[in-house]
């Protein structure tokens, strides 16, 4: 069966990390903030869709914001798990321009409420190596087998970000088994399948998109190895995403829809109406 | 644009009780071929923001004089930032923090139950160094930036240019350098670190009249919040064991760069460990650590430093902890300690040494700990150990429980139901023993006294122990 929607395919698979997380690896991940979490965004996302927009409810978009947050984010009280799902769907609909949003919803929750308080944080290393693997080749099974939109920019990033770690191996003279190693982190798997390809807070156009991807790779570097910061990943995109609607004037392209099909059938009208 | 603080720390520390010999998680550098024995070391990390006191034992078997450490240091340190420390202030620390065991008594089915708790793990502590220098130093690349006695250390601050040079300095001054350490040191003069060289000055120590070496403690102002374990494993033999104790204002510590896992707590086991705990817990450490492929740091303990339940020690006074560098503790005078009422409710509070429970101290002094147990070596723990502070302040311990049987022989319908009950619940203990250490069941059950013609400490005499229970009988009363 062929899903026209890639959504599906990240539910599917961030839900299978959760639920293996959950039941199988014993996480600090409590039923209370993920019920929390899940419900907050979805509820969210209903309302300002339906009453702030006054479109259909995109549920897909707030289950996926909803799982990598259950997923990423770690709180002493469900409150701080509402407040940051709340957050990442507010900012979708809040923060835009041009009627796109800036931040990746997960991304903003997350790295707002981790620079807000001490009582939210991220545990970026609790997957082993083994589920990481598998995980990273059933992501890129599913970047490519539903040729997601944004594949390139994920490919650019990890190779930058490898890039960087291997060169600093060498350069140190360190052994590979390190940038391999610190390449094995559950924060870094979700950041480059779900966080920074998101094709609604990407550059419209491939070549500031590459660049965007290597830029936010460079400052995840910068920040893990001269100032020592964990999840540097998350912290590159935020600081980074409000440079998106800069590149997009700069660098006119179509917008990206989830369902192309729409568009290629909208096109196909107006060619018609027009010839 | 202004330099950003460098590399953290490879922290070895050598606490000598000339009988046993532990590891330690820095770089031994042994004056002759004498065969020294790494196998465990505990590191206490006060941190908070960048601020970070680190106090190093090692277990040590050895003569002082033949003892030297390097250390890789971010920054420079002044006299004022080395110190040595009292080695009971680690043991208090360990004996507070260390996995225990919690016994219980069943009462007659009629009656009540007795409770007491033990504690079960308890390491030694130890702590050594020495230096030497060169003055030929500045040919090689290497440049001795600084020069202490300390207690009964002779410190030098070392900066080199490259490895190679370091390494001819080390070993021209009598110091057994490891193959493969030179590029590991390569690795951390590239990042700028400067070396922390300690060796014993006998004299010092025989002036200061202590037969052993104490721990080292270093103060220091960095970002980086990681422990340096690469040097270590390049002289050791086998894998090597790590005890850290956080100390923290937020809450737990965690590893960022492997899984930290929790162990196993809280199950029921069969009494007869009571005698052998120790070897329960290693078996269960190692089974645990072959069951997450080597790959995981463990988290053994993490509470508020102000109270415990149960207590295998007594909580750290504010002036010990003071000394251990908890620089944000103010007030020297001992926490006030309440002691929790006894409840009596099997199951729940345990009781501790000497049958206390310590309840939350009003106003304490903020310091959360966090003990963490790795099994490390150089093919599974590629990379220095790096850590953040959580806002985690769930409380964790590692808490095993004995129930001992009541071995009473009263008929009633309630004994008949209670050895019924201890049936299974012994079945269940023998399984989770079994799953937890890897041990033979078979073993394990003669050992309970539960296989026909033994007679172990929890054999279940009474009426209806054997196979053909008649289950029904209470069926339809």
């Amino acid at each position: 069966m062929r899903l026209k929607d890639a959504r599906y395919f990240q539910i599917a698979v961030l839900g299978s990390l959760l639920c293996y997380g959950f039941f199988f690896l014993g996480l600090d991940l409590t039923s209370q903030h993920i019920l929390t979490t899940l419900t907050t965004t979805l509820c969210s996302q209903y309302i300002f869709d339906r009453y702030y927009l006054g479109q259909k409810f995109e549920y897909k978009s707030g289950l996926i914001t909803g799982l990598s947050l259950s997923l990423l984010l770690r709180s002493n009280f469900f409150y701080f798990s509402a407040l940051a799902a709340f957050l990442a769907i507010g900012s979708k609909f809040i923060i835009r321009v041009n009627g796109k949003h800036v931040f990746n919803p997960a991304n903003f929750g997350i790295i707002t409420l981790a620079l807000l308080c001490e009582e939210a944080w991220l545990s970026p290393a609790q997957w082993g190596s083994t589920t990481l693997l598998a995980f990273y080749l059933i992501c890129c099974g599913m970047l490519v087998t539903t040729k997601a939109a944004r594949i390139d920019l994920c490919l650019v990033f990890f190779a930058s970000y490898a890039g960087l770690l291997f060169q600093r191996a060498l350069y140190l003279g360190d052994p590979l088994s390190i940038p391999l190693h610190q390449l094995q982190s559950g924060a870094l798997l979700i950041f480059s399948c779900f966080m920074i390809t998101d094709p609604r807070v990407t550059p419209d156009a491939r070549l500031p998109r590459l660049l965007f991807g290597v830029a936010v790779a460079l400052l995840a570097y910068y920040l893990r190895f001269k100032l020592y910061w964990n999840n540097t990943p998350l912290y590159a995109l935020y600081f980074l995403s409000p440079l998106v609607p800069i590149l997009d004037v700069l660098f006119k392209a179509d917008r990206f829809e989830w369902l192309k099909e729409s568009i290629s059938q909208k096109n196909m009208k107006l060619i018609k109406e027009t010839t | 644009m202004k330099r950003l603080i460098p590399y953290l720390i490879l922290l070895a520390t050598v606490t000598v009780t000339p009988l046993a010999a532990k590891a330690f998680c820095g770089f031994y550098v042994a004056k002759a071929d004498t065969k020294l024995f790494n196998k465990a070391s505990k590191v206490v990390m006060v941190r908070d923001g960048n601020r970070t006191v680190l106090t190093m034992a090692n277990d040590y078997q050895g003569e002082p004089k033949e003892f030297a450490i390097v250390v890789p240091v971010p920054t420079m340190l002044e006299k004022d930032q080395i110190h040595v420390a009292n080695p009971a202030l680690i043991d208090h620390l360990d004996s507070y923090t260390a996995p225990r065991l919690v016994e219980y008594f069943d009462e007659n089915p009629c009656n009540r139950r007795v409770y007491k708790a033990m504690s079960a793990m308890s390491m030694d502590a130890a702590a050594p160094a020495g230096a030497a220098r060169n003055e030929a130093a500045k040919k090689l690349g290497v440049t001795i930036e600084a020069e202490y006695t300390v207690g009964e250390y002779d410190i030098l601050i070392l900066s080199a240019k490259e490895s190679s040079g370091l390494e001819t300095w080390l070993t021209d001054n009598g110091y057994k350098i490891p193959s493969g350490a030179s590029e590991v040191l390569g690795s951390y003069i590239r990042q700028n670190v400067k070396f922390f060289v300690a060796k014993v000055n006998l004299e010092e120590q025989s002036k200061l009249g202590f037969n052993f070496l104490r721990p080292l403690q270093i103060a220091f102002e960095s970002p980086k919040f990681m422990l340096p374990i690469r040097l270590g494993t390049v002289n050791a033999n086998g894998t090597q064991d790590l005890f850290v104790f956080a100390l923290t204002k937020t809450g737990r510590v965690e590893s960022t760069n492997y899984r930290t896992v929790k162990l196993p707590e809280g199950m029921d086991l069969p009494a007869y460990v009571k005698d052998d705990f120790a070897n329960f817990y290693r078996d269960m450490f190692s089974t645990q650590v072959k069951k997450e492929d080597m790959q995981a740091v463990f988290l053994e303990y993490a509470w508020d430093m102000s109270w415990c339940d149960p207590c295998a020690a007594d909580p750290l006074s504010n002036s010990e902890l003071k000394e251990l560098g908890v620089f944000w503790v103010e007030d020297p005078t001992p926490m006030p300690v309440y002691r929790k009422p006894q409840s009596g409710q099997p199951g729940q509070v345990g009781n501790a040494w000497g049958g206390s429970a310590i309840a939350p101290v009003p106003a304490a002094a903020n310091v959360y700990v966090t003990r963490l147990h790795v099994r490390y070596d150089a093919e599974h723990f590629p990379e220095d150990l790096m850590f953040q502070e959580t806002g985690n302040r769930e409380n964790f311990q590692a808490r095993y429980v004995l129930r001992h049987p009541w071995q009473g022989s009263d008929q009633c319908p309630e004994a008949n139901s209670y050895r019924e009950e201890l049936k299974r619940r012994q079945t269940k203990e023998v399984e989770t023993l079994s799953t937890l250490t890897g041990w033979e069941v078979d073993s394990i059950e003669r050992k309970m006294g539960l296989h026909p013609g033994t007679s172990g400490a929890q054999s279940n005499s009474g009426s209806n122990g054997s196979s053909g229970d008649k289950w029904w009988k209470d069926l339809w009363r």
